[in-house]
């Protein structure tokens, strides 16, 4: 069985557990996996029949599952994820004497991954995109790309260097049109402009908003729009800077899942690197997670043998730190901060997380909130 | 943007073609001016405006080139192209008026009509006796005798003895003459006066310089001849007027004019063929008038008055009334004098001045009565003679008891009118509208007004705002800083050339150039920017400096030349000279090959981090 085969196989499983809601997503997922203009079509047929009959679902799971067997007929040829798309090493960037300085940075990402770029307010992370996607330059270090085809210059490199930045531009026009606009650029033709453009409208949940301008949008679908226009462009590298900036929790979930599903396309994968301060959500996701601190690089893959394996614990409680101290007596206890209204435990290392639980448990301590922060690039903020 | 930049064209077009159905509206001077004469082009310029403007809203919404959409140079050039053509076709509507105007032009005033109206209208004019000058003996030419013949006016040069004729003060004798060229000229450059006729005192009539100005034909009198056979009355009569109303010829289009002058030829066109139209005009008036046919000459007055009725003149002639004025046998003396326009009551009629709510000065050829339009100068401006003179009453004792022709004129002037003046600006006006060059001469400011504003808009797509504010900037300081070199040059170092100045320029000009390229990477990315906007803008300015550095260099060589006595100065003349506004289309393509390749060089900044 194909890669292409397995995730139509789960796709049914949805459909069989009536998950109407992501399986639809990941349906047309594996549609545009296909590359194929008659199933594309088709896609779009289905999805404008869901939409104008959102309470027919039984109806909707038999189409999507009949469709699905189609898609599932269609060879899709897998994409190889080994050889990285980007490298840097020992990128550098200095404003000025005595003034910020980012890096070291050495990274490199294959297409397939998702790396979350994190940390406080500059730190640097719009600094590090920006070098990455050859905004701007740096002083010291190299960066190298490894696309399908080689560039012919520089701009030729530029145009397969996708950024969107936080605050991105306002356009002009319907949706669809700026879309399509894209796809004429890359002269691709009419017929075929037009049911790529739907299709992606429809893979983003953009489909009741194809007509609507600029400002009729809301933050939320704007960024769906800038994701729908850049992923127009097949980009082997993916630059974002704060895409779940101004979007409530559950839409940060959904695109984020999006994200994730588009980037690990089976023939068409994405290297990409998204930068935010939803921590948890980005660790999610991500394949790795990068803490920038005054510029500096760390990631949750590093293990530093001057770092201890400690057990670190976030509490949320209304109690007070003796009494949670009264609670931990008998585990090996390194230190308890209180930080900002949250307490973070240090234990030993031998420390098992399912023993804090159940001292906390049967001590009937009020937890609002706990998590195991030891391998979360969380430690670094609360340090 | 270009179909609704066609539809304008078309209006304007349409415009253009009723805009003169009226006749009254080709009766005022340089109506091929009325595009700007009458407001229209303030209409143009409105419509230009809000439709460059419209399109730039829409056209700058979207910047693929900025977005890093796949883009090749090719492509960059072809949108400059694009920008180009929108903004040539949304601000020449111009020329789609005037093809109108021109299209209705020649479709209502056909060559072949009009040949046949100017010649009625041109054998008719002679009754139309508006003024007394026209009629008076000297102005007569035919027979061929007085073609050939010299009228003497001068008092001062009668031969008494011989024979001459007398109308009041005035005295006309004919001479025979004969002629001698001169080529040599002295040291200032004047031609040489004839030694023979020096020494002899020979009386000169007249001389006339060659077209080229090569040679002087001096014309000297022989002998006095006798014409009494021919002049019946040497009062102002119908007989002698020998003027041409009207020929084309002598409205020549301008870049006929142009061919003319750059060319050393005369504007005036062919004397001698003027003179033998006017003969021809006087023998046709003397021919309708010698038939003593007063039917014949109705015939030709209903004609005339039937075309001026068609073209509108303004008039109250009738050709029955007005062929009586004129007819009267045999000495066809002018009786009654007609008005150039109608006069308001109590308004008294000056013939030289023009009618109300006209250009004055419009029509003021023939002066009545008014010897300051002629060449004598023995008469003073109210056509007396002047004292300490030669005495008038030796050739006519009575003169002073005679009406003056001044006021010959007054007392004989009748109510009818005729606005000639009207009649001529009309003809020379559709002449003007067929045959004026109004494409050659306007397509240059439209082009260059379009690569311009392409260029500037281009700039501003390829780059930004910032960008493009600092390059207009850094212009004007580097104008500046050039200007103050040159200045303090000349104060300093006293160098006063013309082509320190230049290649001061050029150079600037060739940094300018090479600056983008050896900033790149080097320095901020807009410093490159600021120069590589420059260097588009400016580069037709940097040929055309390259073209007049040439040019200067040419002439400078030539002029050395005049030095040493072989080349006339005139003849100095430079590849700007030779190319004319050839250099201007030469300019715009080497401006375009120099942007087709320029753009690679663009797309090379574009893709540099900041």
């Amino acid at each position: 069985m194909t890669k292409h085969q397995q995730r139509v196989r789960a796709v049914f499983h949805f459909f069989d557990n009536k998950d109407t809601v992501l399986g639809f997503r990941k349906l047309l997922d594996c549609a545009m996996d296909t590359q194929d203009m008659t199933i594309y079509k088709t896609a779009i047929e289905l999805t404008d029949w869901k939409e104008k009959n959102p309470e027919k679902s039984d109806e909707l799971i038999e189409k999507c599952k009949n469709f699905l067997s189609e898609i599932e007929e269609v060879s899709v040829k897998e994409y190889p994820t080994e050889s990285p798309v980007l490298q840097s090493n020992q990128i550098q960037k200095s404003y000025g004497s005595n003034r910020f300085s980012l890096g070291p940075v050495s990274l490199e990402i294959k297409k397939g991954q998702v790396y979350g770029l994190v940390g406080e307010n500059g730190n640097g992370k719009t600094t590090l995109l920006r070098i990455l996607a050859k905004e701007i330059s740096h002083n010291k270090g190299e960066l190298k790309y490894q696309f399908d085809s080689v560039p012919k210059d520089e701009f030729d490199l530029r145009t397969k260097l996708v950024y969107i930045p936080q605050r991105t531009e306002k356009w002009y026009g319907s949706l669809k049109d700026n879309l399509k606009f894209v796809l004429s650029n890359y002269g691709v033709n009419p017929e075929e402009n037009e049911t790529r453009t739907l299709m992606m409208i429809a893979r983003l949940g953009l489909w009741n908003y194809k007509h609507l301008k600029w400002n009729e949008l809301s933050s939320g679908y704007k960024m769906r729009f800038e994701l729908a226009r850049t992923l127009l462009r097949k980009p082997e590298i993916l630059l974002l800077d704060e895409p779940l900036a101004n979007l409530d929790v559950l839409a940060q979930q959904v695109i984020l899942e999006d994200l994730k599903a588009i980037s690990n396309s089976v023939n068409n994968p994405i290297a990409l690197i998204l930068s935010s301060q939803q921590l948890y959500e980005v660790e999610k996701i991500s394949d790795k997670v990068i803490f920038l601190k005054n510029g500096k690089y760390q990631d949750n893959e590093i293990k530093p043998e001057t770092e201890n394996q400690n057990l670190i614990v976030e509490i949320d409680t209304d109690n007070s730190r003796e009494e949670l101290l009264q609670v931990f007596q008998t585990f090996k206890l390194e230190k308890l901060n209180f930080n900002g209204g949250i307490f973070v435990a240090y234990f030993s290392p031998e420390t098992e997380f399912s023993n804090v639980l159940s001292a906390l448990g049967n001590s009937k301590i009020q937890v609002t909130y706990i998590r195991n922060i030891s391998t979360s690039t969380r430690r670094f903020f609360v340090e | 943007m270009l179909l609704l930049g066609l539809a304008v064209h078309l209006i304007f077009f349409f415009i253009g073609f009723v805009s003169h159905t009226s006749p009254v509206t080709l009766q005022h001077t340089r109506a091929i001016d009325d595009y700007f004469s009458t407001g229209l082009v303030f209409v143009h310029v409105i419509i230009s405006v809000l439709m460059i403007v419209g399109w730039l809203i829409f056209m700058l919404k979207n910047n693929a080139f900025k977005n890093f959409y796949p883009n090749s140079g090719k492509k960059l050039f072809f949108e400059y192209l694009q920008y180009f053509i929108i903004i040539f076709v949304s601000t020449t509507f111009y020329f789609s008026y005037m093809t109108g105007f021109r299209l209705f032009i020649n479709y209502k005033y056909d060559d072949e009509k009009m040949a046949r109206n100017i010649d009625v209208i041109n054998r008719s004019v002679p009754f139309l006796s508006q003024d007394l000058e026209s009629y008076t003996l000297e102005n007569r030419l035919f027979p061929k005798e007085f073609s050939n013949y010299y009228c003497e006016t001068d008092i001062n040069k009668i031969e008494k003895d011989k024979k001459y004729f007398v109308y009041h003060n005035r005295v006309y004798q004919f001479f025979s003459l004969y002629k001698k060229t001169v080529t040599n000229r002295d040291k200032r450059g004047l031609f040489l006066y004839p030694e023979a006729e020096k020494k002899s005192k020979t009386a000169l009539a007249y001389y006339k310089d060659s077209g080229d100005k090569k040679s002087r034909t001096y014309f000297f009198k022989k002998q006095v001849e006798d014409l009494s056979l021919y002049i019946k009355t040497s009062m102002p009569s119908y007989i002698n007027f020998s003027s041409v109303f009207y020929d084309i010829r002598n409205n020549p289009s301008n870049h006929i004019r142009k061919y003319r002058y750059e060319n050393n030829l005369s504007n005036l066109g062919d004397e001698d063929l003027l003179k033998k139209q006017q003969a021809f005009i006087n023998k046709e008036t003397i021919k309708v008038l010698e038939n003593k046919n007063s039917q014949e000459l109705q015939k030709l007055m209903t004609d005339f008055l039937a075309i001026s009725n068609e073209f509108r003149i303004a008039n109250n002639l009738n050709s029955k009334d007005w062929s009586i004025m004129v007819y009267n046998p045999d000495k066809f003396e002018v009786r009654t004098f007609i008005r150039k326009y109608q006069t308001k009551l109590d308004e008294k009629y000056d013939p030289n001045k023009s009618p109300d709510g006209y250009y004055d000065g419009a029509e003021t050829v023939a002066v009545i009565d008014s010897a300051a339009a002629t060449t004598d100068n023995y008469l003073d401006e109210n056509g007396e003679v002047k004292q300490d003179t030669i005495n008038v009453k030796d050739f006519n004792p009575n003169w002073d008891k005679e009406v003056s022709p001044k006021n010959f004129f007054k007392n004989n002037i009748s109510d009818y009118y005729y606005y000639t003046s009207d009649l001529k600006t009309l003809l020379e006006n559709v002449d003007t509208i067929k045959n004026d060059d109004f494409f050659t001469d306007a397509i240059h400011l439209y082009i260059w007004i379009a690569f311009a504003l392409a260029i500037f808009i281009f700039s501003f797509r390829v780059t930004d705002l910032r960008s493009l504010l600092f390059s207009i900037i850094s212009a004007g300081v580097i104008i500046l800083v050039v200007t103050l070199f040159c200045v303090a040059s000349f104060f300093i170092f006293k160098f006063n050339s013309i082509f320190f100045v230049f290649y001061t320029i050029l150079g600037t000009g060739l940094i300018i150039l090479l600056l983008p390229f050896i900033s790149m990477g080097r320095f901020p990315k807009i410093f490159s920017a600021i120069f590589m906007i420059i260097s588009m803008i400016g580069f037709p300015l940097f040929i055309l400096l390259i073209f007049g550095i040439i040019n200067e260099h040419q002439v400078a060589d030539c002029r050395s030349q005049v030095n040493i006595g072989k080349i006339n100065y005139e003849n100095c003349k430079g590849i700007l000279d030779d190319l004319g506004l050839t250099a201007s289309y030469i300019m715009l393509i080497l401006s375009y090959i120099f942007l087709y390749f320029y753009t690679g060089f663009i797309k090379k900044w574009k893709a540099l981090p900041e």
